[in-house]
């Protein structure tokens, strides 16, 4: 069997994965567009390491990482913006292609996912996205987020006991 | 408040499964990654404070420029296209300066034309992210007639076996970045390189005349040019040989396989004294594996797919078949252009009626029963291998174990496994290249007829009609066969 490039690795790491970091990006940001734009520069940042010559032995740990870094630094450039303003300014909600009733309940939803994650403020919303929009076990988001498995479980239950709080 | 964080935990698994890039989002990103996996690593960030200062200053002295023709300017402009600002730093000031350092007229020449070669390499550059507009498309085109036409004027001063090499450089390089945005599907960018390939091919064509002519001792200089042939095969095959796509790898090499065989010619021409022809036969030699390599490496790096048929054996026919005819048909008192024009005229005349003809002839013989084993049976001279590559309506013909098999591709109805125009070019210029003959004329497609209608001496031929199955053979009347033979 041929051996494939580095190349046609990285393409269809793109083809499986792209999927994923885009909700990732979609619920810490709630913008879609924003959410496409990080995506991209996940990957791009992806293919500039391996271009360098650099090794990713874990291309789904790597992709979340950076992806991490890269809303770190999209929240750093847009402090002033509340999470609240987050959810009014949003210009570009998520439009789930056309399927009138069955769309329209998960976008009803979908809206309530998103307003229960914007209340709740970083790191604990990073945890609990990738817990349980992205399905990713403490173990793997300690390694993606660069922490204990143990810090990143308290995390997540303080995010828990907050959304709690929130929605009581 | 349990159950509601139990209904909150639902609605985020819940939401995150409804949530999907859509498939024309992610084919868009996909794109511009493949873009982004082809262009050159970006620079670091000295050469952007560079660039930004240059840009705030406006007007760079030139003893600064000087200052950093060795260093970071020099690194920092050295990749960069038509539509970076540092590109005018590289064309207007860095290879001019650079120019300086060659003082021999052939050293001088050689640099412009690696100048001009340059120009092309970057309208494929840009071809590959996306950006060979017309105005940079033309702008590059400019540049590489300016440098072409320095060359020129320049090699006045030079020997003519030294211009043959220039002109048959310049020919290899156009035909093989031809044959790459052909690839591209930039068939509008092709034809006009295609008119520069033909001017190339008339000045070649010309220096050779003048060398046939030379009362010149040519023995050294054959010597020489059959060393650096042998030189650029060995630098072609190096590049080949990382190949990963077989059909890509078989392309390249069936060109460089000729270029050994133009080498041997050019040996024998050396044993009966015919210098001149020698050379000849050693720069034919170096434009094939050049040629093969430049297409080679641009099909690795850019992920080009080859055509549906060979161009790699239409180059070499052409090659066979353009020469003469165009030594032919120019005369010293046409104009450039007229002379141009005509011979762009009859040559795609020419490959008009050598391909159509074979095609309505060998179509005839078969009674339109247009497939590889009707051929077969027919035309007893026809190998198994003259199949490989000829494409069908709904597939192509490949070759295993001497056998035709049928690769479909598309919808597989009654006329799928017919040969279509495509197929019956890549038809004759398979059987031609192995019988090697010349297809200039269409008394040259009637002899091709002839031989491919003769019983088979050797084993191989042999070998094949015992593999064939008669039953795979559809009837043919006796009488379609006596028809055709008598009318030729």
């Amino acid at each position: 069997m041929e051996e494939k490039t580095v190349q046609q690795q990285f393409i269809e790491s793109y083809d499986e994965l792209s999927d994923a970091i885009f909700r990732h990006c979609y619920f810490r940001v709630s913008d879609r567009e924003i959410a496409l734009d990080l995506m991209q520069d996940a990957f791009t940042k992806t293919w500039r390491h391996l271009q360098k010559g650099n090794d990713i032995y874990d291309a789904r740990a790597f992709l979340y990482k950076v992806t991490n870094n890269l809303i770190i630094d999209y929240y750093r450039k847009k402090k002033s913006i509340s999470l609240e303003q987050l959810t009014e300014d949003e210009e570009n909600p998520f439009q789930p292609p056309d399927n009138a009733h069955e769309q329209m309940i998960i976008q009803a939803e979908l809206s309530k996912a998103m307003e229960v994650l914007n209340k709740l403020e970083e790191p604990y919303r990073q945890a609990v996205t990738l817990r349980y929009v992205d399905g990713l076990s403490p173990k793997e988001i300690a390694e993606i987020v660069g922490e204990s498995a143990n810090n990143i479980s308290v995390r997540i239950n303080r995010g828990i006991e907050k959304l709690k709080k929130y929605t009581n | 408040m349990e159950k509601d964080f139990s209904r909150t935990e639902e609605l985020l698994r819940k939401a995150g499964k409804d949530v999907h890039i859509s498939d024309a989002e992610k084919s868009s990103i996909r794109t511009n990654l493949l873009r982004t996996i082809n262009t050159p690593a970006p620079k670091s960030w000295w050469s952007i404070v560079i660039h930004a200062n240059l840009v705030r200053f406006g007007v760079v002295p030139l003893v600064i420029v000087v200052f950093l023709v060795g260093g970071s300017v020099t690194v920092a402009s050295a990749d960069t296209l038509p539509g970076d600002f540092l590109y005018a730093v590289k064309t207007e000031i860095l290879e001019p300066i650079q120019g300086f350092a060659h003082v021999k007229t052939e050293e001088k020449i050689t640099y412009k034309q690696s100048l001009a070669e340059k120009r092309l390499q970057e309208m494929v550059e840009l071809e590959s992210v996306g950006q060979l507009d017309d105005r940079k498309e033309d702008l590059l085109l400019a540049r590489f007639d300016e440098y072409q036409g320095e060359v020129s004027k320049g090699a006045e001063g030079i020997s003519t076996e030294e211009l043959v090499e220039v002109e048959s450089r310049f020919e290899s390089s156009l035909r093989a970045h031809g044959r790459i945005f052909a690839q591209a599907n930039r068939e509008d960018v092709e034809e006009k390189i295609q008119t520069r390939v033909t001017r190339a091919l008339q000045s070649r064509s010309k220096a050779e005349q003048e060398l046939g002519v030379s009362k010149d001792n040519l023995k050294d200089v054959a010597d020489r040019k059959r060393l650096e042939a042998k030189e650029t095969i060995v630098s072609a095959r190096d590049s080949i040989g990382v190949a990963e796509n077989t059909r890509i790898k078989l392309q390249a090499e069936t060109q460089v396989d000729l270029a050994d065989q133009a080498i041997e010619e050019g040996e024998e021409s050396i044993e009966t004294g015919a210098f001149a022809q020698a050379i000849v036969f050693f720069e034919k030699a170096k434009r094939f594996a050049r040629e093969a390599d430049t297409v080679f490496s641009a099909q690795q790096k850019y992920a080009l797919a080859p055509r549906e048929f060979s161009i790699t054996a239409a180059n070499i026919l052409e090659e066979k078949t353009r020469a003469p005819i165009q030594e032919t048909t120019i005369s010293e008192d046409m104009s450039a252009s007229g002379t141009l024009l005509m011979a762009e005229v009859e040559t795609k005349e020419l490959e008009i009626n050598v391909y159509d003809y074979f095609e309505q002839k060998i179509s005839e013989f078969a009674g339109g029963q247009n497939t590889p084993s009707v051929y077969m049976q027919i035309f007893h001279g026809l190998w198994a291998k003259d199949f490989r590559g000829v494409t069908a309506r709904s597939g192509v013909y490949e070759v295993s174990d001497e056998k035709v098999d049928f690769v479909e591709a598309g919808e597989l109805d009654d006329l799928a496994q017919q040969i279509e125009s495509v197929g019956h070019t890549q038809l004759l210029i398979n059987i031609a290249t192995r019988l090697g003959i010349e297809l200039i004329t269409t008394e040259n497609v009637d002899s091709i007829i002839l031989q491919i209608q003769k019983l088979p001496d050797l084993p191989q031929r042999q070998k094949e009609a015992e593999d064939t199955e008669e039953d795979e053979l559809p009837e043919i009347e006796l009488d379609t066969q006596l028809d055709v033979r008598i009318e030729l």
